[in-house]
């Protein structure tokens, strides 16, 4: 009878929250799954149990320890429940469980939601759902433990919660412990806790079932020390000096671990091997691997090291970051590998380059030098066109003399990229969408086109003076530095520099370009060029099977590009890949790519079975081969698998 | 100069069962002994008087008594039994009504009758209906809302309620404005009065216990220093002044001093030299107290009474 009286008081006290707090996780949950369901690489919506419990569980355990708990404490309600005729032990065993069985509930609750949803695609056996359900019990058991445990602890609770995410913290990052070996770690394993269907894990299950036990008897302990006195001390109202005490003890540790994260940089890259050519102004480093490629390291060596000292001459560059190439001769000659932080490191093969190759080479290498400069903002701002242009720029003719060969593919691909897409030419507003949609190859040509325009119409010093006012100044990452980085619109700084306004520059510069459309040496490009447009469609078929196939159209065009396909010398390539929803300027790997004969009978390209309901992809199809070095992206696409 | 005497305490033995009996409790928080072995008995029907001064160990008597907390050594019995052999049965024999009311702010007085007779076989919600009347509690109201006496009478209300045979009350009147305070102490009085059950009233205030008890116990420092009757302690104590230019030092009101129980004060209070003295009962009965010249008697309400006894302590 004192049992339900009890439990009767809790229920009438506590149901409006309750009801609230159920509701709210399962319209989040809800929101999870569906989101889920539209994101790429969601192999199962029962992952989403698990980020459910990593995530939401922990805080909704948290709400309901304050309200059953702590509230019961601190307004010393729990001193008239002492005093009735019951044992004493029983109020708080009945909290404990009533607390427990409410989170396993609605954490069973959202099991069941995330199962109903995973069935349509999946086989959900019970034995999955029981081990699923039986990690996610215990692991629910945990949380209600601490916070249970915690919330006896008055205003002590606020400090020891902030220890225990410190600690959690720690044992998740610090490099020498592998967290995912200890429980609960190992127990909320990325793949496992999901993707497992058979073993149950027995160790991770005791090891956290052990560290629940701990915590719940610490509770209960606490409540027994000094008959209680010790409770009713915690149970006190925080103070002014506790608040005070606990924002210092904050403040101390966000500094202490600012001061620690500053002295954890990442490590350099080092190249211990003794094939390695090495100059210190600039600092470039150059493994060349074996002795035979040492020759073509030393010319590389050379054209770099030029390359930079004479850059950071013109733009008055205090210093440079390391360089370091690595040859990688099993490499395709575009497939580089790219680092900026800390110094440049690329790995590329240079060994089959031709000069057009080696200025692709050297324009990402003074890429990752000048982003380095504005501390890796410039390719997150309206000036990030003037990064890809100059870059190039100075590897075609910033210490050298250019080659009209580049210039002529570099401007045949600008003018092709704007005959596709005439607002391409708004390179402040939308190079981020050029680059995603034409890739970097001839984004950078557009960019390229841009600079030497510059070259030609008010002359070098313009071109550096541009670079100069964008990448030159290091930009901290804080609030302050961009607010002051943007005192000055990015766009009112280009008109001072280029003594006009951008429309009339931009108008302008397209004009030259379709100018520069009857040079014969240009004309060579275009002509090679097929006139094609594509389209990608994605079906199931009747069995659920997946179906990716692209085809291509002739488009029109005012540029004399091919429209006789049997004239091409090059290949149409699909290229596609998974994508999350904030993925951009996409560098398609050959690893997933189906290659055709450019034609537009049949569906030109077929992929079956390769995607499932719920991913989401990039689609690209590209013209590779013929006069141009790098492929050119006749069609993109975004697309959700549905 | 007077000695003051070795002689105990008055102590008005009893022979019947008492309802509470605490013998020799001892009780230390860390350092701090609290109750230095507290004795005491509480008879069936009357209204007991639990005096003494903050932090004298008043409300950790009650909580040993309540099964709260748990006593270092001595016995305790309620209703002849041991605490630890029947906890719950016991408590729902006691009516509490404690010092600060805890109850639930969001529950209104119906909703706190449902919550509390679920703890209480003798539960009558028909009288705790009657005493919400009485005492002009809405029913309906969040206790949140209830002003401090309101809050003791609602927990007066829920006390009397479960019918107990002892109704314990822990300072209930603290906070309370004097109106409110006389409207209580007249409402328990005629409710323990109605109702037979033995009252255990503990206080710091002497007029409370005037106008209630019919037997007192005071505690001083975690010891009884006085059980008995208010009237043989009242008459027991009397006080003499002098002006303090013809004081002598070592000089008494007369050669009747001769026959005190105790010296309980002396010393310079306006102007005047004061002798409080003790006297055994036998002797008040017998002895004319005419005071030296010079010397005139001082009057003494309870509370210089109180004060003299727990001073001497």
């Amino acid at each position: 009878m004192a049992a339900l009286s009890l439990l009767g008081k809790d229920i009438r006290e506590h149901w409006m929250p309750v009801l609230f707090l159920t509701f709210g996780c399962i319209v989040v949950f809800l929101l999870l799954l569906f989101q889920n369901k539209q994101a790429a690489y969601s192999m199962s919506t029962l992952e989403i149990v698990r980020y459910a419990l990593l995530y939401l569980m922990p805080v909704v355990a948290l709400i309901v320890g304050n309200r059953l708990i702590v509230g019961e404490y601190l307004s010393g309600t729990r001193l008239f429940v002492e005093a009735l005729p019951l044992g004493p032990n029983l109020p708080l065993i009945l909290k404990y469980l009533l607390g427990l069985v409410f989170l396993s509930g609605l954490a069973l609750v959202m099991i069941a939601l995330a199962a109903r949803s995973a069935s349509a695609a999946d086989e959900i056996t019970s034995q999955y759902l029981l081990l699923i359900a039986g990690k996610t019990l215990v692991m629910m058991w945990l949380y209600w433990s601490i916070v249970f445990c915690f919330s006896l602890c008055g205003y002590l609770r606020v400090l020891l919660y902030l220890v225990l995410a410190l600690t959690v913290a720690a044992l998740l990052f610090y490099p020498g412990i592998d967290a995912d070996r200890i429980p609960p770690f190992a127990l909320m394993d990325e793949q496992l806790f999901v993707f497992e269907r058979d073993i149950v894990p027995w160790f991770d299950m005791l090891g956290t079932a052990v560290l629940a036990s701990v915590f719940s008897v610490s509770g209960f302990i606490l409540t027994k020390l000094g008959e209680g006195s010790v409770l009713e001390r915690l149970s006190k109202p925080m103070t002014r000096r506790d608040f005070v005490a606990i924002s210092v003890l904050i403040t101390a540790g966000i500094a202490v671990w600012s001061t620690v994260a500053e002295n954890t940089e990442i490590e350099p890259i080092q190249f211990s091997s003794k094939q390695v050519l090495r100059s210190s102004d600039p600092v470039v480093s150059v493994l060349y691997l074996s002795e035979t490629y040492r020759e073509s390291a030393e010319d590389y060596m050379q054209r770099i090291s030029d390359s930079l000292i004479t850059m950071q001459a013109a733009l008055g560059l205090k210093s440079l970051p390391d360089v370091k190439l690595a040859l990688a001769p099993d490499r395709e000659k575009f497939d580089m590998d790219y680092m900026t932080s800390p110094g440049v490191f690329v790995s590329a093969n240079w060994l089959e380059h031709d000069a057009y190759d080696d200025a692709v080479l050297d324009s990402v290498i003074l890429h990752g030098v000048l982003s380095a400069q504005t501390n890796g903002r410039a390719m997150i701002e309206p000036y990030h066109w003037v990064l890809d242009g100059f870059t190039r720029w100075w590897a075609e003719q910033g210490n050298i003399d250019l080659n009209n060969e580049h210039a002529a593919e570099l401007l045949a691909r600008a003018i092709w990229v704007l005959d596709v897409d005439p607002m391409a030419k708004e390179l402040v507003a939308r190079w981020q969408l050029t680059a995603d949609r034409f890739a970097y190859p001839s984004a950078e040509a557009l960019a390229w086109s841009a600079m030497y325009y510059i070259e030609q119409t008010q002359g070098r010093d313009a071109v550096i003076a541009l670079a100069t006012e964008f990448l030159t100044v290091p930009l901290n990452s804080t609030v302050l530095a961009s607010i002051k980085d943007r005192r000055t619109p990015p766009v009112n700084r280009m008109e001072k520099i280029l003594g006009t306004d951008m429309s009339t520059f931009l108008d302008a510069w397209v004009s030259w370009l379709t100018e520069q459309q009857t040079n014969p040496g240009i004309l060579v490009y275009l002509e090679s060029l097929p006139a094609l447009t594509g389209n990608v469609t994605s079906a199931f078929d009747e069995e659920g099977v997946h179906t990716l196939s692209a085809s291509y159209d002739i488009r029109e065009s005012s540029l004399p590009l091919l429209t006789d396909l049997s004239d091409i010398s090059g290949q149409c390539v699909m290229k596609h890949d998974y994508i999350g929803p904030f993925d951009m300027e996409f560098e398609l790997v050959d690893d997933y790519e189906d290659v055709a004969f450019c034609q537009t009978l049949l569906p030109a390209h077929r992929v079956e079975s390769f995607y499932a309901s719920g991913d989401r992809a990039i689609v690209a199809l590209e013209y590779e081969g013929g006069k141009f070095h790098q492929p050119l992206r006749i069609y993109s696409e975004r697309m959700d698998i549905q | 100069m007077i000695e003051i005497s070795d002689s105990p305490v008055l102590v008005q033995p009893r022979t019947d069962n008492p309802v509470l009996r605490m013998h020799e409790v001892q009780k230390s928080f860390g350092n701090l002994k609290v109750l230095d072995g507290l004795s005491l008995d509480v008879f069936p029907g009357e209204v007991f008087g639990f005096l003494g001064r903050n932090g004298a160990g008043k409300s950790t008597a009650i909580r040993l008594l309540m099964g709260i907390t748990q006593a270092d050594a001595g016995q305790i019995s309620l209703f002849g039994s041991s605490l630890k052999s029947d906890l719950i049965g016991i408590r729902q024999k006691i009516g509490y009504v404690a010092q600060d009311q805890n109850m639930y702010p969001w529950m209104t007085p119906k909703v706190l009758s449902k919550f509390v007779r679920g703890f209480y076989p003798s539960w009558d919600e028909a009288r705790y209906q009657q005493l919400l009347g009485d005492f002009q509690l809405p029913p309906k109201r969040r206790i949140g809302t209830f002003s401090g006496g309101m809050k003791a009478k609602l927990a007066l209300s829920l006390a009397l309620a479960s019918r107990p045979q002892l109704l314990i009350l822990d300072e209930p009147t603290a906070g309370m404005d004097p109106v409110a305070r006389r409207e209580f102490l007249d409402l328990v009085r005629e409710q323990t009065m109605n109702d037979g059950a033995t009252t255990f009233f503990s206080t710091h205030l002497i007029d409370e216990i005037e106008a209630i008890a019919d037997r007192i116990a005071i505690v001083e420092s975690g010891k009884t220093v006085y059980d008995g009757a208010l009237d043989p302690l009242r008459n027991s104590i009397k006080s003499w002044s002098i002006p303090i230019n013809q004081y002598v030092a070592g000089d008494m009101p007369g050669d009747f001093v001769n026959h005190r129980l105790k010296l309980l004060k002396q010393g310079e209070r306006q102007g005047r030299w004061v002798v409080t003295l003790q006297f055994p009962e036998s002797v008040m009965a017998s002895l004319s107290m005419h005071p030296s010249e010079g010397w005139i008697n001082e009057p003494m309400t309870l509370e210089d009474v109180f004060i003299a006894i727990v001073a001497n302590t």
